[in-house]
């Protein structure tokens, strides 16, 4: 075999990994929103398994076996710095293969991350509830703090 | 091709392979977001009786009266806000143990939405609880509280007080 030859053998042999890759991808569908009625000295919970909680899809390769964690804030803030305590229980996160099961998303500790399988059509969705904690006296205003997911296959 | 040629080549395809390893990755980045209300603030002025309160004969200060009890809050513009009084049956001697009746009717509260209209505020009993609302424009709620006390006609002399205490707080979350 050339040298010519080898390089493209090691090319295309290079090339499903590449591609292989690609395939998994991880989306965010909607934003974990408390609402525009927040009263100062209430504590405020958004489950899992509520619309106004956020949500993503993962896609990859169908039966791979796949490690999601979260990058979880401890505090929403405001563009004039103020802060206000955000939290998230061990059962806030929820997973199911189906967009439509929310409802019966098996929970999951966000903190500890996931580890799971990506169904035959390779798809996986994740729910994310959590808790703020408005002091009585909290500023009045709009809070927001970034909430990041990572995916990636496992070398299972 | 010589061996130079062959080391970039080689190096092209591993650096396709590193990419392909990073890209296994992937993440994605939303927010946690929410509108926290103005929170609720509350100042007050005293029920005062004056300084001549004669043994044996009530007297009742109006919800109307300069006297009564004033009680300014603020918050959110237009939002309900829960509000519920603590009321004391007698007042306390400063320098003694002596008590003083204090009684509370069932018009001796009122509230209006601006502090100039207390001549015309709304009538309600000052010992049940209420859900009232935060004026549209301003965020603003004035209560004012009147009473009667009832000083037998032994009543040691001196200065009475007692803790008035009004609650006022937003629905829960």
């Amino acid at each position: 075999m050339t040298d010519k030859r080898i390089l493209v053998t090691v090319f295309l042999l290079l090339m499903p990994s590449v591609i292989q890759a690609q395939s998994l991808a991880v989306t965010n569908l909607s934003q974990l929103s408390f609402g525009e009625e927040i009263f100062p000295g209430s504590s405020k919970s958004i489950s899992r398994t509520e619309a106004a909680s956020a949500s993503f899809e993962v896609s990859g390769e169908a039966g791979r076996e796949v490690h999601i964690t979260f990058e979880l804030p401890q505090e929403l803030i405001t563009q004039d710095s103020e802060v206000m305590d955000i939290s998230f229980s061990t059962t806030n996160g929820g997973y199911h293969s189906l967009q439509t099961e929310q409802a019966n998303a098996t929970a999951f500790d966000p903190a500890n991350g996931l580890i799971t399988t990506l169904d035959s059509d390779g798809s996986l969705y994740l729910w994310l509830g959590g808790t703020i904690y408005p002091a009585r006296n909290q500023a009045g205003g709009y809070y927001s703090a970034d909430i990041t997911a990572n995916v990636s296959y496992t070398t299972n | 091709m010589n061996t130079s040629k062959k080391l970039v080549a080689v190096i092209a395809m591993f650096s396709f392979l590193i990419i392909g390893n990073l890209a296994y990755a992937q993440s994605t980045t939303t927010t946690a977001n929410g509108t926290v209300l103005e929170p609720i603030s509350l100042s007050s002025t005293a029920l005062n009786f004056g300084s001549q309160i004669f043994p044996g004969t009530d007297k009742s200060i109006a919800k109307t009266n300069a006297a009564a009890a004033q009680f300014d809050i603020s918050g959110e513009p237009s939002k309900s806000v829960n509000t519920s009084f603590t009321l004391p049956s007698s007042m306390q001697a400063d320098t003694s143990s002596a008590t003083m009746p204090i009684s509370f009717s069932t018009t001796d509260a009122g509230y209006a939405a601006a502090s100039t209209s207390q001549s015309s505020q709304t009538a309600f009993d000052p010992s049940v609880a209420q859900s009232l609302t935060l004026d549209g424009t301003t965020g603003e709620l004035y209560i004012w509280l009147g009473g009667t006390i009832s000083p037998t006609s032994t009543q040691k002399k001196g200065s009475y007080t007692a803790d008035i205490t009004l609650d006022v707080s937003y629905p829960s979350n």
